[in-house]
């Protein structure tokens, strides 16, 4: 150890020496080749320039490594996703709107605006006038002038057009036209087409709802961007829609409207009002078309509301099934007379006066009952206020006010006529009527629960309007309704359509209202066919029994087996001459005691 | 330890931590980056899914299939006689049954009967009647001929 320790010792000096050595010899340079004076000073102030300037670069690098540090530890910020997107924010979503069985009838979809950048088309050389014309060869239905303009206005974002299809952008992009740009958007699509343009509505360009379920759920949709589920069924809609299509077309009437309701709870299954309009196209749609007549258009639906009339002269026992009314001669009131469509020459009992939809005889009945208990009911079958459903186009009931409801109006509201009510008012009270009696509210949501307010009539009420009108569709004015099996009641309505200063006996409103099974009833349907012509087929007669009965026949018997409904025949088509529902013929009198029931099934068809 | 060596040390552990911070910080916003593509490419599927969606929704309208089904199929809205419950099926199988059962009794009962008929007629003409018999006969074209020859046998068991 102490060898190596007196090694370095020895190297160490050596290396002392050396230093020493050199440190002399420099000095001896710096005496022979003395610089001294002003060179001296100038050496010396250059050297600390030269410090200065490592101090500043070794300060600027300090700066720049200290930002770097900052931007990428300290601030350390990630890119916007959108970022990804053409550098716009992706659209919010929008909330789709769906059927009850999750059919797709309104669903937003990525589309792209066309924007220009003026100052980066400008900065290049191509003519606005050629870029223009290609344009215009993809998008003919723009301006050339405005174009023009917009090409050049110097702006960095102005709108060439809003939603333009894929195969538009692509050909745009083929072009490779420079400051041409694209937005991501969305678009509105209604792949139903016309199917449920009434019940959904129109969203506008903006995006704000303008019409149907599109504005009242706009809050839903928008700003929460869920999606929205209808109690709508696509396939009864199609069913309901192309029937009252075909009878439209086939009586040249001037419109129809139709609802089909759940009694239980409440659902709207399906509404149509014909003539219609493409949601996707909206804007050629006429005024008409835009028109909903299921809940806008304000209808005197006639005979329809005898049903009301029955139901509360029942319920406040003002009559009794087997009371009569003489109803062989018009009723006078006033100046008035009120007519009925046949005489009988023998009174009518009451189901009688339902099936054979007696004038005289309602009106006597609501004489007998009075203005209030009038009121109240209809009060409480909501057909004196709006539908409380979601929906923007809903109107008030038209009626007589405070004493302008005169005896008079009490007579003519018992048979439809001074009151105008919507298609869904008559679709929910009817529902009321059959489903035990309880309040129901309409509504275009889906509902898994029966939907059932307080009780307006007994359960004794609810089974005899069941039975009464089933007497209308086996043996009064509505038999051309009946589908064998399915055990269906209605109501018919052929109103006179209001005119100045009266009524226009040449042109009708007819409407059905219907249910079906009546021994357990599921559903309401209700339509009207607006000013229908009579043909030949029908021998000239446009009534209710003639149009809309073969209507709801037709539409009851492609619901049926949609809706898994077990037709039942081993049942009595007929109440039986013993039963209290018995209807007499028109011709009784005459063939006093010959009447036979042809099928003498005893089973019941309410058993 | 000198005072250097200490500031040396702690100049290299700040350094240490410096680049591992910022390799992390590095690190992890690459994965921000990938997540936000990812996201981004399953919003583009969502609006790819939607798309078909409406598209199916479109093809699947009541109108267009029941067109379709009217032109390719011939077929019509099922109507109410064609919908039977179970249970009434069940009741409907039950009398074809005991239906099916009562047809066999009678065949076998209307053969027993006929066959006693057809054994006293055959015992007594044997000798004259004889059975369908296929022979074969060669024609002139040396083809082979299937012809059945009717007995008497034959026509009379017809008239019966």
């Amino acid at each position: 150890m102490n060898f190596i320790f007196n090694k370095d010792k020895h190297k160490h000096n050596k290396d002392d020496r050396e230093q020493r050595y050199t440190q002399r010899a420099t000095a001896k340079i710096i005496d022979k080749f003395a610089i001294q004076g002003n060179i001296k000073g100038a050496i010396e102030s250059g050297r600390r320039r030269i410090k200065f300037l490592i101090a500043m670069v070794l300060c600027g690098f300090t700066i720049l490594i200290w930002r770097a540090v900052d931007l990428m530890v300290l601030s350390h910020r990630v890119a916007p996703a959108s970022s990804f997107s053409w550098g716009f924010k992706a659209p919010k979503k929008i909330g789709s709107i769906l059927d009850r069985n999750d059919v797709v009838v309104a669903v937003n979809l990525p589309e792209q605006s066309l924007y220009v950048n003026s100052i980066e088309f400008l900065s290049q050389n191509e003519s606005p006038e050629e870029a223009a014309d290609k344009i215009l060869s993809i998008l003919p239905n723009l301006n050339k002038s405005k174009l023009m303009k917009k090409l050049t206005n110097h702006k960095s974002f102005t709108f060439i057009k809003k939603l333009i299809t894929p195969m538009e952008a692509k050909k745009v992009l083929e072009y490779g036209i420079v400051g041409l740009h694209f937005k991501p958007d969305s678009k509105r699509i209604y792949p139903q087409n016309n199917l449920l343009s009434h019940v959904i509505g129109i969203r506008g360009v903006d995006g704000g709802g303008l019409q149907g379920v599109e504005k009242s759920f706009n809050d839903l949709m928008v700003n929460q961007g869920k999606d929205l589920q209808l109690s709508i069924d696509v396939r009864v809609q199609h069913i309901l829609r192309s029937e009252i299509e075909k009878t439209v077309e086939k009586f040249n009437a001037k419109g129809g409207a139709g609802v089909i309701m759940d009694v239980k709870t409440g659902e709207v299954l399906g509404m149509s009002s014909y003539p219609d309009y493409d949601p996707n196209h909206y804007q050629n749609a006429t005024s008409d078309q835009l028109f909903n007549r299921a809940t806008k258009g304000l209808y005197e639906v006639g005979s329809v509301f005898k049903a009301f009339t029955m139901a509360s002269a029942l319920n406040s026992h003002t009559v009794q099934l087997d009371d009569i009314f003489d109803t062989s001669t018009p009723l006078k009131v006033g100046r008035f007379k009120i007519h009925d469509y046949e005489y009988f020459k023998y009174p009518l009992r009451v189901p009688e006066i339902f099936a054979h939809s007696s004038n005289i005889g309602t009106s006597k009945i609501a004489l007998q009952m009075g203005t209030e208990i009038q009121k109240k009911y209809l009060k409480e079958l909501g057909l004196l206020d709006k539908v409380d459903i979601n929906l923007p186009e809903i109107t008030k009931p038209m009626y007589p006010q405070g004493r302008r409801w005169t005896p008079l109006s009490t007579m003519t509201i018992s048979f439809g006529h001074g009151i105008a009510v919507s298609p869904l008012h008559v679709a929910q009270a009817l529902s009321s009527l059959v489903n035990g009696g309880y309040g129901i509210k309409a509504t275009l949501l889906k509902q898994t629960k029966p939907q059932l307010d307080k009780r307006i009539f007994n359960q004794h009420t609810a089974d005899t309007m069941r039975h009464l009108l089933r007497t209308v569709v086996t043996s009064g004015t509505g038999r051309k309704s009946e589908v064998r099996g399915y055990r269906i009641g209605a109501k018919t309505g052929t109103a006179d359509v209001a005119a100045k200063g009266g009524y226009n006996r040449n042109a009708r409103r007819t409407t059905l209202s219907s249910v079906f099974p009546m021994d357990n009833p599921k559903y309401a349907i209700v339509v009207m066919i607006d000013k229908p012509l009579g043909i030949k087929e029908t021998h000239g007669y446009a009534t209710a029994g003639w149009v809309v009965a073969p209507l709801v026949r037709n539409i009851i018997s492609r619901l049926g087996p949609m809706m898994n409904i077990i037709p039942k025949y081993d049942v009595e088509l007929k109440p039986q001459k013993t039963s209290k529902y018995y209807i007499r013929p028109f011709n009784w009198n005459k063939k006093m005691g010959q009447v036979t029931p042809r099928h003498n099934i005893h089973k019941k068809w309410y058993e | 330890m000198s005072t250097l060596k200490k500031y040396v040390l702690i100049m290299a552990i700040y350094l240490i931590l410096i680049v591992a911070v910022f390799s992390v910080s590095q690190y992890s916003g690459e994965l921000t980056i990938k997540t936000k593509k990812l996201q981004h490419d399953i919003q583009q599927e969502k609006d790819t899914i939607s798309v078909l969606n409406a598209e199916w929704a479109y093809l699947n309208t009541p109108e267009h299939i029941e067109g379709l089904a009217t032109h390719y199929l011939k077929l019509h809205p099922t109507s109410a006689r064609q919908v039977v419950s179970i249970k009434d099926l069940m009741a409907k199988i039950k009398v074809l049954e005991v239906k099916a059962k009562k047809k066999a009794l009678y065949l076998a009962k209307l053969r027993k009967k006929r066959h006693v008929k057809s054994h006293k007629y055959t015992h007594k003409k044997t000798r004259k009647s004889t059975h369908i018999k296929s022979t074969h006969i060669k024609s002139k074209h040396t083809k082979t001929k299937h012809k059945k020859v009717v007995t008497k046998h034959n026509h009379t068991r017809a008239k019966h």
